[in-house]
């Protein structure tokens, strides 16, 4: 069955519901964004959960990455208020997809989790996104100050991002600088 | 062989940092802060993971609990893993297994937080239900950081570990007399006399008597010498010679169906440590892939070791034909247990030679019962079976009428009344006991 979809019978309680939240996960943010917006896409809605089930059986891809641009960009587009609140339910959606398929990615089809993994697992997204809460807060309270000059705003802001990509570069290559690609384990893990 | 030279990026963790600065740029560039919103979880994880990404390789050690098993029984997988700086997080573990193995957890994979669960939690069980030798590991090992951001890979060839599996002998056991062949030793009484414990009777001294024969009080009763007479001990040489030229039926291993060659294996296993448990000397000849593979007469329990040993090596030869020919090495007046499953007109031909060489030869029948079951893919293999069947029938009644013993597998007692025969036959051919 190489190629083919992992056999379900093979699949351990925890690693099928991090599947399923793979594909859960993005099409909950997608209509949370149709709520924000007043209008309903079904095509993004559809790319979306073909590109989050095609995720959930090779989650050691870069097929997550289209979906969240995807994501992303469906906000953008359909939503015009930049304090409205249910960013931050769509920044939740984001977590737990990203935290699923990151940890699906690592873990074989039939092995079960510990509970210490799963508390972890939970721990760090949780935070992550009380992070993304506190983010909104500030961000609704300067966008309706504006203490600064816009440009002085964009000016500072690309500086931290350049030093921010540097640092995440030099950590992320500190012995090769590889291309980062599939590591191709996707051949063999998930094996079906 | 695949591993890790050093803890690489995964595609989580390109997602994390593509798609997190990207949504900064958008956000800063287009005037949308709502999307530093979206940014935050992406770029906290990418930080995150960027700000404890390891950089030494752990040390990981990967180790079976024994060697040698027993059909059924069960040993245990070890995956020893040391974390010199403490940033793994989580360890998966899928370990490689060859047929009839079973493993717990069921697909031999196993996760578990290094730190929060210890590796003690990375061990597999591993059961063997076949007899044979079975390869196992090696693990491909899995190490991630935190949110997944990095990963280290070892899957090393030299990590396999070869688990040789010994058949679970079937139950046997057998009552009847032993077949009269010459020897010396062993527990079983020789129909002649000679050095031995058990009396016999007392008789007149004869020139080469050992002296402390002599038996005093009728000596004296009768002024001659007189001397007890013991009854030689006799020890019984069996030969198991196992046929693995053909392999009928499909094996679904200790609890499942058994093929032909693991009937003859685990019989010969059974009647191997019935004879050893009562002092007999035990041969093994095997026909089969290896060649013909010969174990010498021995008694003894690492005697029986080594003959399972042996048998777990036995493979079936696909590509050899059989050519009929006797083996070397039958003793004359040996036992010689056939295990056959009778399919080729050869080996009932081999029977015959061996009885015409003046060997005792009894052949078990070790065809499975159920090999004429039909086939749901193909109706006409159980009719094929059944008319090969017929014809097996005719050809093993021209055998027996030859004067070789051919009875089926039944396990405890199949031998009894074969070796009753011939324990017959051969006191008839020497004459009453005096």
């Amino acid at each position: 069955m190489s190629g083919v979809a992992p056999r379900f019978d093979r699949f351990a309680v925890t690693p099928l519901v991090l599947r399923g939240l793979v594909i859960v996960a993005p099409l909950a943010g997608v209509v949370v964004t149709w709520i924000a917006a007043g209008e309903a896409v079904p095509f993004v809605a559809l790319i979306v959960v073909l590109l989050s089930a095609q995720c959930a059986r090779r989650p050691d891809s870069h097929v997550g990455l289209a979906v969240v641009l995807v994501m992303g960009v469906n906000w953008v587009r359909t939503v015009h208020q930049p304090t409205s609140p249910w960013v931050v339910a769509v920044a939740a959606a984001l977590t737990v997809f990203h935290a699923s398929a990151a940890a699906a990615g690592v873990s074989p089809v039939a092995a079960s989790w510990t509970r210490a993994m799963v508390a972890r697992w939970v721990r760090r997204s949780t935070l992550v996104i009380a992070i993304s809460a506190v983010v909104w807060v500030l961000v609704a309270v300067v966008d309706g100050r504006r203490p600064l000059r816009a440009a002085v705003i964009v000016v500072a802001a690309l500086v931290v991002l350049a030093a921010a990509a540097l640092w995440v570069r030099t950590s992320t290559f500190a012995d090769d600088p590889e291309i980062l690609v599939g590591s191709g384990l996707e051949q063999r893990w998930p094996r079906p | 062989m695949r591993s890790s030279a050093h803890w690489e990026p995964t595609a989580a963790h390109a997602r994390a940092v593509v798609a997190g600065l990207a949504f900064a740029v958008v956000a800063v560039l287009g005037r949308r802060p709502d999307l530093l919103v979206l940014a935050t979880p992406l770029v906290a994880a990418a930080a995150w993971a960027s700000a404890r990404r390891p950089t030494q390789a752990p040390d990981v050690r990967q180790s079976i609990g024994h060697s040698v098993v027993r059909e059924g029984e069960a040993t245990t997988w070890h995956i020893d893993v040391r974390d010199h700086e403490g940033r793994i997080d989580d360890v998966a573990v899928q370990l490689d297994v060859s047929a009839w193995t079973m493993t717990d957890p069921i697909g031999a994979e196993v996760a578990a937080s290094l730190h929060d669960d210890g590796d003690d939690a990375l061990a597999v069980v591993v059961r063997p239900t076949r007899w044979g030798r079975r390869t196992v590991g090696p693990g491909l090992l899995m190490a991630s950081s935190a949110w997944a951001g990095f990963r280290w890979v070892v899957h090393r060839d030299s990590d396999t570990r070869l688990l040789v599996v010994l058949p679970q002998p079937s139950r046997f056991d057998a009552s009847a007399p032993p077949v009269a062949t010459p020897g010396l030793v062993g527990v079983n009484r020789s129909p002649r006399q000679g050095g031995g414990t058990e009396f016999a009777s007392i008789r007149p001294f004869q020139p080469g008597d050992r002296l402390r024969r002599i038996h005093w009080p009728r000596s004296l009763r009768t002024g001659t010498l007189h001397v007890t007479s013991t009854w030689a001990d006799h020890d019984r040489h069996v030969v198991l010679l196992i046929d693995a030229l053909d392999d009928v039926g499909e094996s679904g291993g200790l609890d499942g169906r058994a093929s032909s060659l693991d009937i003859a294996v685990r019989a010969a296993g059974a009647i191997a440590e019935h004879y050893i448990s009562v002092g007999d000397r035990v041969a093994m000849i095997a026909l089969g892939a290896r060649g013909t593979q010969r174990v010498p007469p021995a008694a003894g329990h690492r005697h029986l070791r080594r003959l399972l040993e042996v048998l777990a090596t036995v493979e079936p030869a696909i590509n050899r034909l059989d050519n009929g020919q006797v083996p070397r090495g039958l003793g004359p007046g040996a036992l010689v247990v056939m295990l056959s499953p009778l399919v080729s007109p050869k080996a009932l031909q081999r029977a015959i030679t061996m009885v015409n060489h003046g060997l005792t030869v009894l052949v078990i029948d070790c065809l499975p019962p159920d090999i004429t079951s039909d086939d749901p893919s193909d109706p006409l293999v159980g009719l094929l079976w059944r008319i090969r069947l017929l014809e097996r029938e005719r050809e093993m009644r021209r055998v027996r009428e030859s004067g070789v013993a051919v009875v089926p597998w039944r396990g405890p007692g199949t031998l009894d009344v074969v070796l009753r025969d011939l324990q017959r036959q051969a006191r008839s051919h020497a004459g009453p006991r005096r």
